[in-house]
């Protein structure tokens, strides 16, 4: 994991927080990712021959980046286990409506919409941002041009003040 | 389907093995056998000693640290840099896979490096873990991760500004082995949109007693864990874990 963490905090069986040092003494507590980093870290060392570069990894990404790679693997994600969700979602909204449901049955619910919109993202998200981005640019726009209006009726009223 | 496979997830499997100095006979030409293989199926590749009986080999997307406490495989994306004669170099963007495709790659070369490594008797683990990273923009976090965050932030009414946490609970408990799990979650409100969220779920299966590592018995157990693991993921995406 993070090399910069020198401590950590760690519940014991009784949930108490403890801080302690990451060190072969306390070997069940310590992560994986403590010992070998994070493989957003990216690696140490490349093959030579093979000319590759770390990935954007070395470092976190960014938003918009993260939306992009996102978008790519849920595009990925095979069309029967769409089908799966979609029925599991419908098994569980018709118990909703029949019989109700039990919070954590709501909140199963919540993540396979959540799958679904994710899958709907990577299919329509790229054009309703890019949509979005121009509804922006025309509101940026219309609202120079509000601006300028109000200018301009300002020096007419001005110029009309002064002639008097 | 598990909710890190609608998201750009990294996974992680090791075994830690048991401190065992009988296990050291041998073991370097075992490691070599290994590369030698790899380099066969996969091509170019690294070999680095890190110290007496610790090498960390890379080849193409796969690292994997092998050494006398822990055999790790983590997989990372890496993009190839193309270059032309008389040209810029051209920079190709690896394919993204999904998090369950991946980890079951990761199984199948721990099944070899065991084959290569359970022919010494003396080879025992204790721990077998199942590992997810992944960075998170505000948009695609899970319902269970903005539970876990806001519940994080409830004694401060969610004023978070920086979190950098690694909490360890326990699981469950039978009587050979109990499991653990570290929650890692980092992140800056003010830098949302430069760094996104890091969410890391390291999932563990301790042993009590050491199993001998062969590679069907091993690869059974690891196997296991991994639906265990993928279970909790999907439970801790789900935010149903008691938080009343």
């Amino acid at each position: 994991m993070n090399k910069n963490f020198a401590f950590q905090e760690t519940f014991d069986d009784s949930s108490e927080i403890i801080t302690k040092p990451t060190n072969k003494e306390n070997e069940d507590q310590i992560s994986q990712f403590d010992k070998i980093g994070s493989p957003f870290e990216g690696h140490d060392t490349k093959p030579e021959e093979a000319e590759l570069l770390d990935y954007p990894f070395t470092q976190t990404l960014s938003s918009n980046k993260i939306k992009e790679y996102n978008r790519e693997v849920s595009k990925k994600i095979p069309p029967e286990v769409i089908e799966e969700l979609i029925e599991e979602r419908q098994a569980i909204v018709l118990k909703k409506y029949s019989e109700g449901i039990e919070p954590d049955e709501e909140r199963r619910l919540k993540l396979i919409e959540w799958k679904l919109d994710r899958i709907e993202d990577a299919e329509s998200g790229e054009h309703l941002d890019r949509l979005e981005y121009y509804v922006k640019l025309h509101e940026e726009f219309a609202e120079e041009i509000d601006k300028l209006l109000e200018l301009s009726d300002w020096k007419w009223s001005y110029a009309k003040g002064k002639r008097k | 389907m598990i909710w890190l496979d609608s998201v750009l997830a990294i996974p992680i499997i090791g075994i830690r093995l048991r401190n065992n100095y009988k296990a050291a006979i041998g073991f370097e030409s075992r490691v070599m056998t290994f590369a030698d293989t790899l380099y066969q199926s996969d091509g170019d590749l690294t070999v680095e000693q890190k110290g007496p009986w610790s090498y960390k080999i890379n080849s193409k997307e796969y690292t994997f640290h092998i050494n006398m406490n822990d055999l790790v495989i983590k997989f990372a994306y890496l993009m190839s840099d193309n270059r032309r004669a008389g040209g810029f170099p051209v920079i190709e963007k690896p394919e993204v896979r999904l998090y369950t495709e991946i980890m079951r790659d990761l199984i199948k070369h721990l099944g070899n490096l065991l084959s290569v490594f359970s022919k010494n008797e003396s080879l025992c683990y204790n721990r077998v873990g199942i590992m997810a990273e992944s960075n998170l923009d505000e948009d695609s976090l899970p319902p269970g991760v903005i539970r876990y965050i806001e519940h994080t932030g409830s004694p401060w009414q969610n004023s978070l500004v920086k979190v950098k946490s690694n909490v360890l609970s326990k699981l469950d408990s039978e009587e050979g082995y109990y499991d653990q799990c570290h929650h890692i979650v980092e992140f800056e409100k003010e830098k949302i949109e430069e760094k996104g969220y890091r969410i890391a779920l390291d999932w563990q299966r301790n042993y009590k007693e050491a199993r001998r590592a062969t590679q069907k018995e091993t690869i059974t157990d690891v196997i296991e864990c991994k639906e265990k693991a993928f279970e909790y993921f999907d439970k801790f995406g789900e935010g149903n874990l008691n938080y009343e």
